[in-house]
């Protein structure tokens, strides 16, 4: 059965009676998404910490209010939209909270260096970023890999497309990384 | 054989990756010799999937990932908020746009968010002015005026409690958010002068060069060689990561002792050896007092400073025993593990109940200097279950024994000042960021609070004490006489150990601890190369017990140390020559009718090590040998009490088998505990 079409249908099936799905059934289905929102949520805030509390809160409020969700097709733009929401939120409240302990001088002691970091940004970082900024096709084939470590078979199953599938995703998803990286060094060079 | 490029180009990747077949390889590799476009391609190809392994080398999404989120949905169940923290963020009218499947990344807006750089979504969405350096800023504070906005969000619509907590957990992000702008603590950048390793250790380290297991007959899963948090130390190349990598550079304050980095998993293997909580360390050492507890710079530390595997595995099983032998409620039971035999210093089970709360401290410090923390590594349970019990157990005037009944002037004194060192370590090494799970128990509040209060404690019985140190001499409720440095020790660690979370701590409380312990120290400039400094116990006279008075100069130089006074100080030189005499050094052969002499003395031996260490050359050497000589073999193998030592001390009969394993352990976990000042 495709993928989408039986989600869809499940996912109906619980907006319409939350309490007769099974917890468990909808983090089966959580499975897909959980690393996509991990890596989103990484890279807004930086810590891994975060990033896996975000998007565990993410998805308990997708569960919770999934009535509202109007198109089923689209509940991964649907729960990044509500992922990056709490991740900008979060990191705006460390801002915030940072701002006030340096106004009532509490944390003098664990104070940040007086300059702000001008090193070059981490390639970690910055590709991170940019399978961020992927297409949702070929993001995911990626981050399965990366964040919960599959294998191709296992991401095939996952995704339940052949493996043929994930092989070309992959290979397109490294060529248009390989572009974008270039291009984001080249402005990193130009901004120095 | 006509095979066009596209078929190839599915076969790069699982070519790199080593999954592809031989025969294919072989008709791959052919087809690129020949074919000037795929060989670019595979080339871009190539270097793209080495950066995406190492940028994910150490990323991996957690096991309890499900279960958190299960938790998560429970709490949000019962307390239903309709998306609190997004809904500030949006503008009114916004919620349903967010809900409703109109997201940003749908339609056009996928485009121009893979184009554009990603903030600029939330600069088109939220109508908001942010001035970005570019793509590279990671730290973007918004305007204020927005923050106002959110906060007032907040108030309408949440209740009262969700507010405090709302509170906390801004108070608990802000530590974090400021380390997140720490420098990267790479080979080339400055710090690196301030990290003095081997240069023949360094090449080993850099090459990935790692220790097997300790015990091969027992996977060793605890310390820094073994923890499975910290596996990262076997990926072969380390990472860039400005932060990550181990944890940030740690903080290095004005004197004698820094803070280790944050605590949030690395990514993976970079020059920061972390704070010691064992995740994502890389190779190099770390930076701070607490930069070296775990994973990379641990395992540098011990090589450096003279440690082994054999000193490591005893912590390991020294940790195991303790974790094995906390009560249900997060204490561990002083008097439930005393040693029957009689010793001269007396004790009694009636008299060790009332030291629950010490040994109980000693035993968190023993775990937080291994580096684990409250939130990180194999036994962060068991410290989550004892900071909560602290918490539980202190009174309104922030006396951690506050619940303990009845408690003596020695208890309560000792008591409280180890139970606020080791939550005072335990706030520093969660990044100072606060922990308040448990609020609704005890007067503490949360472990901010707690340690807020319990230094607060600290501060006041020497201020009540008209010689400006601290002993158990209460009288009634305040402390008079002239100082004990055994007590005033743990005090004066207490206060560092709060500085460096970022509570408050006035100069001169060192200043006067430092005058008022030089009041008691007798000082012989004239005699031998090194003078002699004999710390005396309440007053220059040696007690009996103290007859030698070496206990009491070790403590004392541990106090100076802390209190920022150098290793070459003429007290502080004379008192680890005094130590580091041959009559002085640590032995395990405790005859009963030596009572009197310090030979024997896990409490001394606490001391002596911390000092001597710090002091390095050979009296460090001379005191290592005989420390690990007299621990390592002793430490009991067998049945229950496998891991512990035997509490044949002087003090065993007070301290019971908590205190004397976690002592131990304490000692042995010297080398990566606190930076040695000439690291620095």
């Amino acid at each position: 059965m495709p993928t989408t079409a039986m989600m869809v249908e499940q996912l109906i099936k619980m907006r319409e009676d939350p309490n007769g799905v099974p917890l468990d059934q909808f983090w089966k289905l959580a499975e897909r998404f959980r690393a996509d929102l991990v890596n989103q949520a990484f890279v807004i805030l930086g810590s891994q910490e975060d990033a896996e509390d975000v998007a565990q809160e993410t998805l308990s409020h997708a569960f919770l209010n999934l009535s509202k969700l109007r198109d089923p097709s689209k509940i991964g733009a649907w729960l990044r939209g509500i992922n990056r929401n709490l991740s900008l939120n979060l990191r705006r409240r460390y801002a915030r909270a940072k701002e006030e302990r340096l106004s009532t001088g509490q944390c003098d002691a664990l104070e940040a260096p007086k300059t702000p970091t001008t090193g070059p940004i981490a390639t970690g970082e910055m590709i991170m970023r940019a399978v961020d900024a992927l297409p949702e096709q070929f993001r995911e084939v990626l981050v399965l890999r990366y964040w919960e470590k599959l294998s191709d078979e296992q991401i095939a199953e996952r995704l339940e497309v052949p493996i043929g599938t994930v092989w070309s995703r992959m290979s397109r998803a490294d060529l248009i990384l390989a572009e974008k990286l270039q291009l984001l060094m080249k402005q990193e060079r130009h901004a120095k | 054989m006509i095979q066009n490029c596209e078929t190839y180009a599915g076969s790069f990747r699982r070519y790199i990756e080593g999954s592809l077949p031989a025969d294919d390889a072989a008709a791959m590799l052919k087809h690129l010799q020949g074919c000037a476009d795929c060989q670019a391609k595979f080339d871009a190809q190539k270097q793209v999937i080495s950066m995406l392994g190492q940028a994910y080398s150490s990323r991996r999404i957690s096991e309890e990932f499900d279960q958190s989120a299960d938790r998560k949905l429970m709490q949000l169940h019962r307390k239903p908020q309709p998306l609190p923290s997004a809904t500030a963020v949006l503008e009114d009218g916004e919620e349903e746009a967010f809900l409703d499947g109109r997201d940003v990344e749908s339609g056009s807006w996928r485009d121009r968010l893979s184009a554009a750089p990603w903030w600029a979504v939330s600069v088109v969405l939220h109508g908001l002015v942010i001035a970005l350096a570019g793509l590279i800023s990671m730290a973007i504070e918004l305007p204020q005026n927005d923050d106002i906005m959110v906060t007032v969000t907040e108030l309408s619509q949440r209740p009262v409690v969700a507010v405090e907590e709302e509170k906390k957990r801004q108070e608990e992000k802000s530590a974090l958010a400021s380390k997140k702008e720490t420098p990267p603590t790479d080979p080339t950048s400055l710090e690196q002068n301030q990290v003095i390793v081997p240069p023949e250790l360094l090449a080993k380290a850099e090459l990935g060069d790692h220790f097997e297991t300790i015990n091969p007959d027992r996977p060793d899963t605890q310390s820094a060689f073994g923890n499975p948090d910290a596996q990262m130390f076997h990926s072969e190349k380390g990472s860039d990561e400005p932060e990550g990598g181990g944890g940030n550079a740690g903080f290095t304050l004005d004197d004698t002792i820094g803070v280790g980095g944050s605590s949030s998993p690395g990514s993976g293997g970079g020059w920061g050896g972390g704070d010691g909580t064992g995740i994502g360390v890389g190779r190099g050492a770390g930076k701070g007092s607490f930069g070296n507890r775990g994973g990379g710079g641990r395992r540098l530390m011990v090589k450096k400073h003279g440690g082994s595997k054999a000193t490591e595995n005893a912590v390991d099983k020294a940790l195991r025993w303790l974790a094995y032998h906390q009560e249900i409620d997060g204490r561990w039971d002083c008097d439930k593990h005393l040693s029957n035999k009689e010793w001269r210093w007396g004790g009694s089970a009636a008299q060790s109940a009332q030291f629950d709360t010490g040994v109980s401290g000693l035993a968190m410090l023993a775990f937080l200097g291994a580096g684990h923390t409250l939130k990180i590594g194999e036994y962060r349970t068991n410290l989550q279950k004892a900071a909560a019990w602290m918490i539980s157990q202190q009174s309104e005037n922030g006396d951690f024994t506050g619940k303990q009944q009845p408690c003596n002037s020695a208890a309560k004194m000792y008591g409280h000042c180890i139970a606020t060192l080791a939550m005072a370590e335990a706030l520093a090494m969660n990044n100072g960021k606060d922990w308040g799970e448990y609020t609704d128990k005890g007067a503490g509040g949360s472990l901010r609070q707690s340690v807020e209060k319990g230094i607060a404690l600290i501060l006041k019985w020497q201020e009540d004490n008209n010689h400006g140190g601290w002993s158990y001499n209460f009288n009634g409720q305040d402390m008079a006489g002239p100082l004990d440095p055994t007590a005033t020790g743990w005090a004066v660690m207490a206060l560092k150990a709060a500085k460096i979370a970022g509570v408050n701590i006035p100069a001169q409380s060192f200043q006067r601890a430092t005058e008022s312990l030089r009041a008691v120290t007798h000082l012989d400039k004239a005699a031998g190369d090194y003078g002699s400094a004999i710390v005396g116990y309440r007053g220059k006279a040696a007690m009996p017990f103290n007859s030698k008075g070496y206990a009491c100069t070790a403590a004392g130089n541990v106090i100076w140390l802390f209190c920022g006074l150098p290793v070459t100080d003429d007290y502080v030189a004379a008192g680890t020559h005094f130590i580091t005499t041959p009559d002085a050094l640590p032995a395990w052969n405790f005859k009963p009718q030596d009572a009197n002499t310090d030979h024997q003395n896990l409490y001394y031996w606490y001391y002596g090590t911390l000092a001597c260490f710090q002091a390095g050359g050979d009296h460090w050497k001379k005191w290592n040998k005989s420390m690990i000589d007299a621990l390592v073999p002793t430490q009991c193998q067998n049945g229950d009490d496998a891991g512990s030592w035997n509490p044949d001390d002087v003090w065993g009969a007070w301290g019971g088998r908590v205190y004397s394993t976690a002592l131990g352990a304490l000692c042995l976990e010297v080398y990566y505990r606190y930076q040695k000042i000439s690291d620095k």
